[in-house]
């Protein structure tokens, strides 16, 4: 052979392999692209499920459901500023961030993480005793509540929250000794009364555990949060919390600087829920002061309606959280809760 | 001679390589050309669900504001109208205009438009504005619409009304 056939041979193959490559690489960007569009497709979609699992539950108050998930790993977390305004709210599927406009004014109270192929939601309505704010409970069968206490004390608590279809199980007030590991992701025991160390079995960083402190109306009292069970750990100074949903939400939530920045989305419809509450009182004294005798409740009611007035114009500033705290304390929304009764049973519009 | 015809049948052969991977490119080109036409309207269908579901999401949201839904007293799930009034005048233009509330509802229901039009009652055929946050720039976005109906809690006159939600939400036309 020649040595110019020699050289064409030679680029033949110099030139099949170059256009291999090229082929090869098309090919594989092409087949990378195909699966990255995939996954972030399926991402996408397991995102927008999840956000509508958690943004359709405050439409059915007092209700329980549950929803078939891709397995997974879901993180919840919600984050506050200095300043104690939320800054991000969001869940992250195995480890897969997502935007959080759609969690931004969603309060959800659950454990920081829930894995699994179910999500069990529950919204409660906070009322303080006006309705405020709708507060989504999530979890699965994979974290069990511990609720040890009194029977009537522990079932009360379930029933009213129509929380029966979380992993519940119920334990008389010395009974935490007997409860065994059967294997769940997580334990979380909540105490109506004194705090009794559970097993030493169940004295690690996964679980937590909520003391309640009741006072006698069973609506109001103090809550302090354990974190974490393993020996040591801190705990925060006692919490006052007013109302069934607020404390089914602290029993929900795992961490308290979670419950503290979820509070504080439900919180900010305080403001607001008092604001028109206020608004709706005027416009109707302004019936009640125009005389038209209509529309207006009769005089067995004048006297309800103006102390009703004093006790909501006397509500505390929005984030004057101790004293809208001591408000509660004071017993002043009872006693509004009970002129509102009042009315209603003689007839006459309500407060609210 | 010899050397310049196989010269001649090189030249054909390195012509018709060429050929082939020029067709299999093209071919492989017009695939991606449907194989990205027909993701990208698979795409366009999903985010078209995607919006009509958060338009109706918004609009049951809507009804199950608990600031204004009724009190216990009156009956379980509704809306009291006059809590309703009231939240229309912290959101509207006017004396009652609060701007918390109004930063608090836009981080709700963003570019959206609420209206309440009562069918019965003393307030029937009116129409009360709840929240108007219609997009400047409407051809930026599309418009989804629902119209839900509702019963409406008079509590002077203990009565039930019957009105209707119309809900319009804007979202930003996606581009690309």
């Amino acid at each position: 052979m020649t040595r110019k056939g020699q050289l064409g041979i030679q680029f033949h193959w110099v030139f099949t392999l170059i256009g291999g490559i090229l082929f090869l690489l098309f090919f594989f960007v092409l087949i990378r692209s195909v699966l990255h569009s995939d996954q972030a497709r399926t991402t996408r979609e397991l995102s927008f499920d999840v956000g509508t699992i958690i943004a359709k539950a405050p439409l059915s108050p007092d209700t329980f459901s549950v929803a078939d998930v891709p397995d997974a790993t879901y993180r919840f977390a919600c984050e506050q500023d200095a300043q104690g305004g939320v800054t991000y709210s969001y869940v992250r599927i195995d480890n897969q961030s997502y935007e959080d406009t759609g969690l931004r004014d969603i309060a959800v109270f659950s454990p920081a993480t829930v894995r699994g192929d179910q999500l069990f939601t529950a919204t409660a309505t906070w009322q303080a005793p006006f309705p405020i704010a709708s507060m989504v409970l999530l979890s699965n069968n994979r974290t069990r509540y511990v609720l040890v206490g009194l029977p009537q004390v522990t079932k009360r608590f379930v029933d009213q929250g129509n929380l029966g279809g979380f992993n519940i199980l119920y334990v008389g007030p010395g009974g935490v000794s007997s409860v065994t590991d059967e294997g769940f992701d997580r334990y979380r025991f909540i105490y109506f009364g004194g705090y009794t160390a559970p097993p030493s079995a169940f004295l690690t960083a996964r679980n937590s555990a909520l003391v309640v402190h009741q006072d006698p109306d069973g609506e109001t009292g103090t809550l302090d949060f354990h974190d974490s069970l393993a020996p040591g750990a801190p705990s925060p100074p006692g919490v006052p919390y007013a109302g069934e949903a607020m404390l089914a939400a602290a029993a929900f939530t795992d961490s308290y600087a979670a419950f503290r920045c979820n509070m504080a989305k439900a919180e900010g419809s305080l403001a607001t829920a008092k604001k028109i509450l206020l608004d709706r009182l005027k416009a109707i004294l302004a019936l009640y002061d125009a005389g038209n005798s209509a529309h207006v409740p009769d005089g067995r009611c004048q006297a309800d309606y103006l102390r009703g007035k004093a006790l909501i114009e006397a509500y505390p500033s929005p984030g004057e959280e101790s004293a809208y705290n001591a408000y509660v304390q004071q017993g002043n929304l009872r006693e509004l809760e009970d002129i509102d009764s009042r009315l209603v049973t003689r007839g006459c519009p309500r407060l609210y | 001679m010899a050397t310049q015809g196989r010269g001649r049948d090189a030249q054909l052969a390195f012509g018709e390589t060429l050929m082939v991977i020029m067709v299999l490119v093209f071919l492989i080109g017009i695939g991606m050309v449907f194989y990205y036409s027909a993701s990208r309207s698979s795409l366009n269908t999903e985010l078209q669900h995607r919006e009509d579901v958060q338009a109706v999401l918004l609009a049951q949201r809507v009804l199950s504001m608990p600031e204004v839904a009724c009190d216990r007293y009156a009956g379980g799930s509704c809306i009291d109208s006059l809590k309703l009034a009231a939240l229309a005048r912290m959101l509207g233009p006017g004396a009652g205009h609060d701007a918390a509330a109004w930063t608090t509802y836009y981080g709700r229901f963003a570019e959206a438009a609420i209206t309440v039009r009562y069918l019965t009652g003393a307030q029937a055929g009116q129409r009360l504005p709840l929240y108007d946050a219609t997009p400047k720039d409407p051809g930026n976005f599309t418009a989804q619409q629902q119209f839900i109906f509702t019963t409406i809690y008079d509590p002077v006159a203990d009565e039930q009304d019957l009105a209707y939600l119309n809900v319009t939400r804007y979202a930003r036309r996606q581009t690309g």
